[in-house]
């Protein structure tokens, strides 16, 4: 318990028992004292106020960050009253930290209509999810410490905890060409960019700015020209969200496994350069629209923290509806959380796209090595020529695969450099 | 830090010293042979219990610290009280109950520190001060006002060394700047009450013996030193229930809170702060809080504006004073439905129009307020 109590409490029982024993027994000394000490209780009291209500504090810190990332946070602390203040407390919840509050000391004395700047740092010590940040509470005492009122401020943010991102290995062989930079940028078909291709008649929709006048004057008929497409690196995930998948609980779920490597995959192939997008069908859609940079991989994490597996719908449904915006040319991955896919679908869905020439990948987690909540785990010897099975079907397709199981370290597993061909 | 610890133990002696010194002064016949002795036993006492605090910091855990701490919150008032009630009712022994409070502060030096107890030696120095009080005459202006003034030092000072002991890399404040803080809150108060004890002394001691014995030794100050033995009783009682309540609360798991390394990396003038910052938030609320403000002073004034009421009808239900209100209504409709914040001039303006139409708005008494018809 705070000290002051036993002080405040000392004060106020010497003046009830001065004040009686005063009045009792007449002695004007005692009931002066009583009433000394009560004033020195009530000035205490309007001086704490009056110091609290000066103070002013805000905070400023990142709204997001990665697992185990350092984040420091900048506390503003500004007295707007008449008198220094000193040994200001300042008291900072940080969702992602483990300790429940922060807190702060500004040991002062800070004179009025002065700021001062503290700053701390903390461990981004929990799992990935979304956190608050705050309130903010700020308490000082009166000079004796008899009162310390404290006032919180409702300085709630948001903050978001990635989870950590590996590089994946044989990623970066995907979807790039001999090249002196990281991707081709353009492919040498008709397109719009601004490298010239060729001529060709005029067709009806055609823009009259492209009509090629040269040629048009050579052949007496319309002639337009033609630019190459554009072509940069592109990664495309599906995402599995279907509730049937769930197994496991806490870090050895699927749910953690399917969200860490999305993370990671989206996280490399954004640091290389690709474009990015995600497409996931949980209750809630998950659509990350293609984009490029860190801060389009902000976006994207920012959502995939968001996601539960408590979607009806199967990935292959989702891949095989949303193929139009996967370009040509491009890399595709479904992240599943199961092997048990339907083979006739999932045919389809790889050979479409091999026939687009995108590179597809096959991640699956074999949902069968968690803690089962509400469907049995299969037998393993089920679970190996599934996995055979699925060997087989994406040596057909030309496509990747790797397989997650419980066993597996994640982070080593992703990190190893022919994680994508080790199935 | 150690700046602060050493002046709170010597606040604490010095609080004894002056406590006990005043108490003998007061009845017994003065003698300095016998001051510096109680000063000296108090140093030593102090001294000991200090090293005694260090030789016990490594032993015990804290529950049987507690524990201890709790059997000398339940034992050491109880005898205190005792020897102010022996005094009250009879002055004559009231001597031999200094020296028992002596002893007692004693105790309580000695065992304060290494138990966490210091309060109890503010408690005994007060009883003392109280039986100095008694007698009255100088002893009792000192022990008094000085009970008063140090005590309130070395509350400060314990709260900035307390404060300070979840951060120990934080650089103490000087302790002048401590006692000075502190001595700016005490001034007031010690003032008025040395003049005051000076001003209205009570009886010399020899009168106190002579007069107040037939009223103190009368069955109605026997009854009342028999009740405030009872009081004592039940406060220790009372007192150690609510201990062991806490001890149970103490279970529950306490939140973790980390003291984080703090220090200042920048102090900086603050801006003066404009009006358009609106003190107490954006421009748009400004304006918007001064129409609530007529709102609640035309419903203090009986007009009956239900909530569906839009700015226009309630304009012409109110209709008086005309012009302010016409303008304010204007006002609070651009601010609270137009696209941009309300310029500086336009919340001076709401504002002085709201107090105009307030001005004009009389309150009416709440029985009187449903007859009001709409104006």
């Amino acid at each position: 318990m705070d000290s002051g109590v036993f002080h405040r409490a000392l004060l106020l029982v010497a003046s009830g028992l001065c004040l009686s024993v005063g009045l009792l027994a007449g002695i004007p000394a005692l009931v002066a004292f009583a009433l000394a000490a009560l004033l020195v209780v009530g000035i205490a009291w309007n001086t704490a106020r009056r110091r609290l209500s000066g103070l002013r504090v805000s905070r400023r810190a990142a709204g997001s960050a990665f697992e185990d990332e350092e984040v420091r946070v900048e506390v503003a602390l500004e007295n707007r009253g008449r008198a220094p203040v000193s040994l200001v407390e300042v008291g900072d919840a940080f969702g992602a930290a483990l300790a429940d509050r922060k807190a702060l000391l500004d040991p002062g004395p800070l004179p009025p209509g002065r700021r001062h700047r503290l700053a701390y740092r903390t461990v981004c010590s929990r799992l990935w999810g979304a956190y608050l940040v705050g309130p903010l509470t700020v308490s000082v005492s009166d000079p004796l410490g008899l009162f310390t009122p404290r006032r919180v401020l409702p300085d709630v943010r948001p903050f978001d905890l990635f989870p950590r991102v590996h590089p994946v290995g044989g990623l970066e062989r995907l979807g790039s060409r001999s090249s002196f930079v990281a991707a081709d940028p353009t492919l040498a078909r008709a397109g719009q960019s601004a490298l010239y291709f060729g001529v060709r008649d005029f067709r009806a929709g055609d823009e009259v700015r492209r009509v090629h006048w040269p040629a048009t004057a050579r052949s007496s008929a319309p002639m337009v020209k033609q630019f190459e497409q554009d072509l940069s690196p592109y990664f495309t995930l599906f995402l599995d969200l279907t509730r049937r998948h769930r197994a496991g609980t806490g870090q050895k779920s699927t749910l953690e496994y399917v969200v860490r490597t999305a993370a990671s995959l989206l996280a490399s192939a954004a640091r290389r350069g690709d474009t990015v997008q995600l497409f996931g069908e949980g209750r809630r859609a998950l659509l990350v629209p293609p984009g490029r940079g860190d801060l389009h991989l902000a976006l994207a994490l920012d959502q995939l923290i968001r996601v539960r597996q408590d979607g009806a719908h199967d990935v292959l449904d989702l891949a095989l509806r949303e193929q139009a915006a996967v370009p040509p040319g491009s890399t595709a991955a479904l992240l599943s959380a199961s092997l048990f896919l339907d083979d006739g679908r999932l045919s389809e869905t790889l050979g479409s796209w091999q026939a687009r020439r995108i590179r597809p990948v096959l991640v699956a987690v074999d949902q069968d090595s968690f803690l089962p909540i509400d469907v049995r785990s299969r037998p393993r010897g089920d679970v190996q020529a599934r996995t055979e099975e699925l060997r087989s079907l994406c040596h057909a397709h030309g496509a990747l695969l790797a397989v997650l199981g419980a066993e597996h370290d994640l982070e080593l597993e992703l990190m190893r450099s022919d994680w994508l061909e080790s199935a | 830090m150690s700046d602060l610890l050493l002046a709170r133990r010597l606040a604490l002696y010095l609080l004894s010293l002056l406590a006990v010194a005043s108490a003998d002064l007061a009845w017994r016949a003065p003698s300095a042979l016998r001051v510096i002795g109680q000063a000296a036993v108090l140093s030593l006492s102090q001294a000991l219990g200090t090293l005694l605090a260090d030789a016990l910091s490594g032993l015990g855990a804290a529950s049987a610290r507690r524990r201890a701490r709790g059997v000398a919150f339940a034992v050491f008032p109880l005898p205190g009280l005792f020897a102010l009630a022996v005094a009250l009712a009879a002055p004559h022994i009231a001597g031999q109950a200094v020296r028992a409070l002596t002893l007692l502060q004693l105790a309580a030096l000695l065992l304060g520190e290494a138990l966490g107890v210091e309060i109890l030696v503010l408690w005994g120095a007060l009883l003392l001060g109280v039986v100095a009080a008694l007698a009255g005459g100088p002893p009792a202006v000192v022990g008094l006002a000085g009970f008063l003034a140090v005590s309130g030092a070395f509350f400060s000072l314990d709260h900035a060394a307390r404060r300070l002991a979840a951060w120990p890399r934080i650089p103490a404040p000087p302790v002048r700047l401590v006692l000075r803080d502190a001595s700016r809150l005490l001034a007031v108060p010690v003032v008025l009450l040395a003049v005051t004890v000076a001003v209205l002394p009570p009886p010399p001691p020899a009168v106190v013996a002579e007069t107040r014995r037939p009223t103190l030794t009368r069955p109605e100050m026997q009854r009342v030193t028999v009740w405030l033995t009872l009081v004592a009783l039940a406060g220790t009682g009372g007192a150690a229930l609510v201990f062991r309540w806490l001890r149970g609360r103490g279970d529950e798991a306490p939140p973790l809170i980390d003291a984080m390394e703090t220090h200042v990396e920048a102090e900086e003038v603050l801006e003066p702060e404009s009006y358009e910052d609106a003190r107490y938030g954006p421009s748009r609320g400004r304006v918007v809080r001064a129409y609530l403000r007529f709102l609640a002073r035309a419903r203090e004034a009986g007009f009956r504006l239900e909530r569906h009421l839009t700015p226009g009808e309630i304009q012409d239900r109110v209709r008086r004073p005309a012009d302010p209100l016409a303008v304010l209504t204007d006002l609070f409709l651009d601010a609270r439905y137009g696209p941009d914040e309300p310029s500086a001039e336009a919340v001076h303006r709401a504002e002085a129009e709201s107090r105009a139409v307030c001005a004009g708005l009389r309150i009416l008494p709440r029985s009187a307020r449903r007859t009001v018809e709409t104006a």
